[in-house]
């Protein structure tokens, strides 16, 4: 009976250590060495799962252990999470992919160039991270000039506004890169059409055209997808330039280790031409951030002479504040212990984003007309 | 250890801890931490069968704590958190009872898809199955705490959870939330009966929770193949009658009802068309508790 | 114009007599589908079929006489399975 106090006792003990800098690492060698796997104990399992929840990751995790490491042994409890997880992300998938037709049937009419952006994308083109990864909308890309007669063109054809709020409405047809999301009336998946990748106020303003010129065809469909090097750049530019740098967002910076591990062992120029096409489309230092925090947190085999040489290096301040904040931001918590630190960096990096998005002139009168409208719908 | 043989005390003392009170369910382990003696109270009496168990793989990590905000001075409220996140508003705290129960099921519905889950009772009895499917007031609750009370295992008064592998029904037994009149006609039925607290004024008008027996919270792992369906529809005064359905009807009327057939995919068009193809599907109307189940019992015992 | 079901296509379909379920992979949908439903979607799973064709096979199963309600019939049906994603349309030279 003593032995047994004891032993729950040490166990709790031990479950505790695993607050901050522990469950973190946890987190990351799954990934990193999931061969280390086979040692967990039950309740570094229960935490390990309980973080990939909570970051939607559980699923994809599920499928890149499945792809990766077939003979692993698996707690049964915990294959049951996992295929639970797996079900309802290969529903998802089904609903996009559903959806992608429809809208490829209805646009095909147009005769205009839409390009299939992230999520969307990796699906389309069968790319094997695309498995588990659990998707909300569709985003797509089409020419400015185009956009309202596709909007028109949808709108005719059953789907419908989100946005019915008139600030709303006007706030993302003046400052955004889209337009308000759509959703046809008999299904649940929104498509979100954009002009161009980040918001018009936005810092950095990659030219859409050049992407237009480099989108390449996907095999039984009309719409196309970014050629490899713009996909990760977009995705770079989302995740550094448009997110909010919290614990949802790790899954994109996944995205970018598994995009930058496919292409590179696919050409051996690959980090020559993608730093080139970051120059043309202005896009280095996102392409900096996504390469350095790819290969501090999963590995990413990239060449360190590629880091230094990078264009989008910023100052010595800047790299040590984000090398310290990003990771912290980005990992999940041990849910049973959440940290004051790490809330706040997120808040910093929350206030980062936003800046990075819009002019100071700008953001304060939207934040403050949003926190309005917050406090009046309270009442 | 079973909650009934744990000194009320250490429950309490497990419940207020860091690792809180972990108890199986049978199709999953819940860890519940709370400082609301009322609510642990009330809960020990309605799961007394179940057990505590320590060093499991643990499905849901369950809060129930006091909300800390000036709102905590007017009137004391409690909110429900599972994995360290609140989905729900806050309740007054009188009703954490229910709270719990009902976010409970909430994380089930979100999380087991393993299982196609048909909003159903479901009851077993010489290891022959009949799920209930139905929709709230056809009487469901009512009849599957009358057949509990009458020796049937209480298999799920609202999850008809059907494995995805092998499509053999999974306990998931609980105390069964009676309303309004039920209440009264649960206890005259069977004046035995246990019950937990009153809680009026729910969204759903006063509840009270009938105790699963003993035999269904021992036996909550042992799965079961389903061998009837059966629509209930309560009607006052009307006679007991059942009658056979097509398949065809009963299959739309179960995909139309269930918490997750349309996520499970072809798994959940499969498991479906098993049902109906291997069970015989009836719609029950009745108002006597006692005549149906005499109707039931004869059905079971062929 | 001819339609078919998709060779890529995986429809499950289980028959009680008169009536039938349908469940598409391509949009995760299931439909309740009748008699008439069931022969057309059978012979669009066989090989594709113009309206025409499909009129004059649907005229043999069923003995039906007036073949010009039959075929408005039919043509309804095929607008609602296209837009169910459960056939698709091919060129009638291929």
């Amino acid at each position: 009976m003593l032995l047994h106090a004891l032993m729950v006792w040490c166990l709790n003990k031990m479950m505790h250590h695993y607050s901050g800098k522990k469950s973190r690492q946890l987190l990351l060698s799954a990934f990193t060495t999931p061969a280390t796997l086979a040692q967990l104990s039950i309740q570094e399992w229960e935490l390990l799962v309980r973080m990939l929840r909570a970051n939607k990751l559980l699923a994809s995790f599920a499928a890149r252990i499945e792809l990766t490491h077939p003979d692993l042994k698996i707690p049964a409890k915990v294959a049951e999470n996992f295929q639970a997880a797996q079900r309802l992300a290969d529903y998802r998938k089904k609903l996009v992919l559903w959806e992608l037709n429809r809208l490829n049937k209805v646009l095909a009419e147009l005769d205009i160039d839409v390009i299939v952006l992230k999520g969307g994308a990796y699906i389309l083109q069968g790319l094997h991270m695309s498995v588990g990864r659990l998707l909300a909308d569709i985003d797509i890309l089409v020419p400015k000039q185009d956009i309202a007669r596709v909007e028109k063109h949808l709108l005719a054809h059953g789907w419908q506004t989100t946005q019915h709020d008139e600030y709303d409405q006007q706030y993302y047809r003046n400052w955004m890169h889209e337009i308000p999301a759509l959703r046809h009336h008999e299904r649940f998946i929104e498509v979100d059409i954009h002009h161009t990748i980040l918001p018009l106020t936005s810092r950095l303003h990659p030219d859409p055209r050049r992407l237009f010129a480099g989108a390449v065809a996907v095999a039984g469909y009309d719409c196309k997808v970014l050629s490899t090097y713009d996909m990760l750049l977009h995705s770079a530019v989302h995740l550094f330039y448009d997110a909010e740098l919290n614990a949802s967002d790790l899954r994109d910076l996944l995205d970018l280790h598994e995009l930058f591990s496919l292409f590179s062992s696919q050409d051996v120029q690959f980090w020559k031409k993608l730093e080139k096409r970051a120059v043309e489309l202005e896009l280095q230092r996102p392409l900096y951030y996504a390469m350095y925090f790819s290969k501090q947190l999963f590995n990413t085999e990239i060449p360190t002479d590629v880091l230094v040489a990078s264009k989008g290096r910023p100052l010595y301040g800047v790299r040590v504040f984000m090398a310290y904040c990003v990771p912290l931001a980005l990992l999940p918590e041990n849910p049973d212990y959440p940290q004051k630190k790490v809330a706040f960096i997120r808040w910093l990096l929350y206030l980062r984003s936003h800046y990075l998005r819009m002019p100071l002139t700008l953001l304060i009168p939207h934040l403050l007309k949003k926190s309005k409208s917050r406090l009046q719908a309270n009442q | 250890m079973k909650i009934k043989d744990i000194p009320f005390r250490q429950l309490l003392k497990a419940a207020h801890s860091r690792a809180g009170l972990c108890i199986d369910f049978g199709m999953c382990v819940v860890r519940l931490r709370s400082r609301e003696n009322d609510f642990l109270q009330a809960l020990a009496l309605l799961y007394q069968d179940f057990q505590v168990v320590e060093g499991q793989f643990i499905d849901f990590h369950i809060d129930m704590q006091r909300p800390v905000n000036y709102r905590r001075w007017m009137q004391a409220q409690i909110v429900f958190s599972i994995n360290g996140a609140k989905p729900f508003d806050p309740f007054p705290v009188s009703h954490a009872l229910p709270l719990f129960e009902w976010g409970l099921n909430w994380c089930i519905a979100k999380q087991g898809h393993h299982h196609l889950m048909l909003h159903a009772g479901a009851v077993e009895k010489n290891g022959k199955a009949i799920i209930f499917p139905a929709l709230p007031g056809s009487g469901k609750s009512t009849l599957s705490a009358a057949l509990a009370l009458r020796g049937w295992r209480l298999l799920s008064d609202e999850f008809g959870l059907v494995r995805a592998e092998g499509g053999l029904l999974q306990a998931m037994p609980r105390p069964i939330p009676l309303k309004n009149a039920s209440i009264q006609v649960i206890q005259d039925f069977e004046p035995s009966v246990v019950l937990g607290p009153l809680f009026p004024k729910t969204r759903k008008g006063t509840v009270a929770h009938c105790q699963p027996s003993t035999d269904s919270a021992e036996r909550c792992k042992q799965l079961v193949k389903p061998a009837f369906v059966v629509f209930p529809q309560y009607q006052a005064d009307s006679q007991t009658v059942l009658e056979e359905v097509l398949p065809h009807y009963a299959f739309l009327k179960l995909a139309s009802n269930a918490f997750n057939y349309e996520v499970m995919g072809r798994t959940g068009f499969e498991r479906l068309t098993d049902i109906v193809n291997s069970c015989i599907c009836f719609n029950l109307t009745y108002s006597d508790l006692d005549h149906v189940i005499a109707r039931l019992d004869g059905m079971v015992s062929q | 114009m001819a339609w078919e079901v998709p060779k890529t296509q995986a429809l499950s379909i289980e028959i009680w007599g008169e009536h039938a379920v349908v469940y598409n992979d391509l949009s995760g949908e299931t439909h309740y589908i009748n008699e008439l439903a069931i022969e057309v979607l059978t012979l669009l799973q066989k090989s594709p079929e113009t309206l025409i064709s499909l009129s004059d096979k649907i005229c043999s199963i069923f003995e039906v006489g007036d073949k010009g309600a039959l075929q408005q019939q039919l043509s309804q049906l095929i607008i609602e399975f296209d837009n169910l994603g459960l056939i698709t349309a091919v060129n009638c030279e291929n």
